[in-house]
């Protein structure tokens, strides 16, 4: 006789049941190597929770008794009773295969027995018993399975009539391969659209090409051609650059950039050279290939907007590629390259000129910003000789904060512009030792 | 990621002290890497640094002009 170590199981175990209780844990868990009863307690050695039994002592009580209860059952793995093979094959050689068990070989007698079953046990956590109180009261043996019958359940649900499907007709598409002469009126009007854009352009510019060397001075002003056409131009490139960062900025550099070429193309034809960016030298111009009207003009161009397009784009995909910094941000604004100034450092060093360069700076400013820098510099306050809060000036210009702030970060940069420009890099060069400010504040 | 826009209009507040501590972290690792905004960084440090000189050499005659008269102080 022996009580388990945790002193509120409560559960009294023979030496026999221990051998039981030794057998099925040893089923559940393959990892025991020693008895459980020797040494460590049980719940040292499992934990406090046992497979399908629940937490604590409760699982274990369940456990022992149901050990106690039905000695002969195994368990399995996950600590479910297993019906005995005898059990479970029912009489010998119904099996769906036809063929006598492997029972019948040895005479091995039936062993029938009904289980004890207790009025409180369970044999899962489910609460499954392993044989129905139907059997056990209509003495049908264990382990042959009840027949179910099917039984009607009431039908107090309602009964939707299935929904009527909607029968979509189906449209046939017949596609119809154009016959030669309809090609040809296709071809025709959009041969007359040309010829209308054309004349249109002709109109605007009062010539009709061809545009060649000899004519040079009747060739469109680029100037006018941008005011025209740059617009029709742009929506080609960004349509080409759709889906890059800053498309829409990077086609407008584009334009720009194809105009400037061409300008100066005119420019080099009409001088006859043109100068090598890489050699310094002159080179003749080659102009074999005459524009005959003034669409082939306007296309020529179009093709350089395309081109510079195309070269915008592939820089923005190595850009992405490398991770370096962006041209353009989010927004598809240009970012400025930002010289770093050095401005006066120390007191000593700001001199009267620079005084009335600072002050005439800030009076340049739109109102709006000047009024808030200025109430925010230091000694602004007179009375505490001290500059206002972003509070004070808010309730002084009747706005939220957040515009003050923003209008004042708005006049700060646009004097480091201004100073920008009026110092640039030789400030740092020239007078003030070039220094580094720590980011740190 | 924070954009280099996000970025500058943010400095002034940077540079007062105003941001959360996240948003310093961010400030700075950007700035770690881009060399642009370092220099904007620089640059408005240094406005900062001019307009407080301004404010204190001027002292009172050049604040008592400095207030725009329209304003009710």
């Amino acid at each position: 006789m022996k009580i388990l170590n945790e002193p509120n199981v409560g559960v009294l175990l023979t030496s026999e049941d221990e051998d039981r209780v030794d057998k099925a844990l040893r089923t559940m868990s393959k990892s025991i190597k020693s008895s459980p009863f020797e040494g460590k307690s049980l719940f040292q050695q499992f934990g406090k929770s046992l497979p399908t039994y629940g937490k604590g002592l409760a699982g274990w009580q369940k456990f022992l008794r149901n050990v106690k209860s039905a000695p002969e059952t195994t368990y399995s793995r996950m600590g479910q009773r297993v019906p005995k093979l005898t059990q479970l094959a029912g009489p010998i050689g119904t099996r769906s295969t036809g063929k006598p068990s492997q029972l019948s070989q040895s005479d091995a007698p039936l062993e029938i027995t009904p289980p004890q079953v207790e009025e409180e046990s369970t044999f899962s956590r489910t609460g499954q018993k392993p044989v129905r109180e139907t059997q056990v009261a209509n003495n049908i043996p264990y382990g042959i399975p009840e027949q179910r019958v099917a039984v009607q359940k009431p039908q107090n649900k309602l009964v939707l009539p299935p929904k009527p499907r909607k029968e979509v007709p189906i449209q046939k598409i017949e596609y119809k391969i154009p016959t030669q002469q309809e090609q040809e009126v296709v071809k025709a009007k959009q041969k007359e659209k040309a010829r209308e854009i054309a004349s249109k352009d002709n109109m605007e510019f009062g010539f009709q090409g061809p545009f060649d060397r000899s004519n040079l001075d009747k060739w469109p002003d680029i100037g006018k051609a941008y005011e025209l056409w740059a617009p029709q131009m742009y929506k080609r490139a960004v349509k080409l650059l759709e889906g890059n960062k800053g498309a829409t900025q990077a086609a407008e550099d584009a334009v720009a950039e194809a105009f400037v070429e061409q300008e100066e193309y005119l420019r080099d034809l009409k001088r006859g050279y043109r100068i090598n960016k890489k050699t310094g030298k002159q080179e003749p111009v080659v102009f074999d290939r005459p524009y005959d009207n003034i669409s082939a003009f306007k296309h020529a161009l179009l093709k350089r907007v395309f081109h510079r397009a195309i070269d915008i784009s592939r820089k923005l995909t190595n850009q992405r590629k490398i991770g370096s910094e962006d041209i353009y941000n989010d927004e598809g604004e240009d970012i400025e390259i930002v010289d770093k100034v050095n401005l006066p450092p120390d007191e000593k060093i700001m001199n009267e000129e620079q005084k009335k360069q600072l002050n005439a700076v800030i009076e340049q400013l739109p109102d709006k910003y000047k009024k808030v820098l200025k109430l925010s510099m230091p000694g602004a306050n007179t009375a505490t000789m001290k500059k206002f809060t972003d509070q004070e000036i808010a309730d002084q210009l009747a706005v939220p904060i957040g515009t003050v702030k923003t209008w004042k970060n708005k006049a700060k940069s646009l004097i480091a512009d201004k100073l920008r420009q009026i110092y640039g890099n030789e400030f740092e060069e020239s007078v003030f030792e070039p220094r580094r400010i720590p980011i740190d504040r | 990621m924070a954009t280099c826009k996000q970025i500058r209009n943010n400095v002034y507040d940077f540079l007062d002290g105003e941001l959360t501590p996240g948003q310093n972290k961010t400030v700075e690792k950007h700035i770690a890497g881009c060399k642009n905004c370092e220099a904007y960084l620089h640059n408005s440090k240094n406005v900062n640094h001019i307009l407080e000189l301004l404010g204190n050499q001027s002292g009172k005659g050049v604040a008592t002009k400095i207030i725009p008269p329209t304003i009710e102080s």
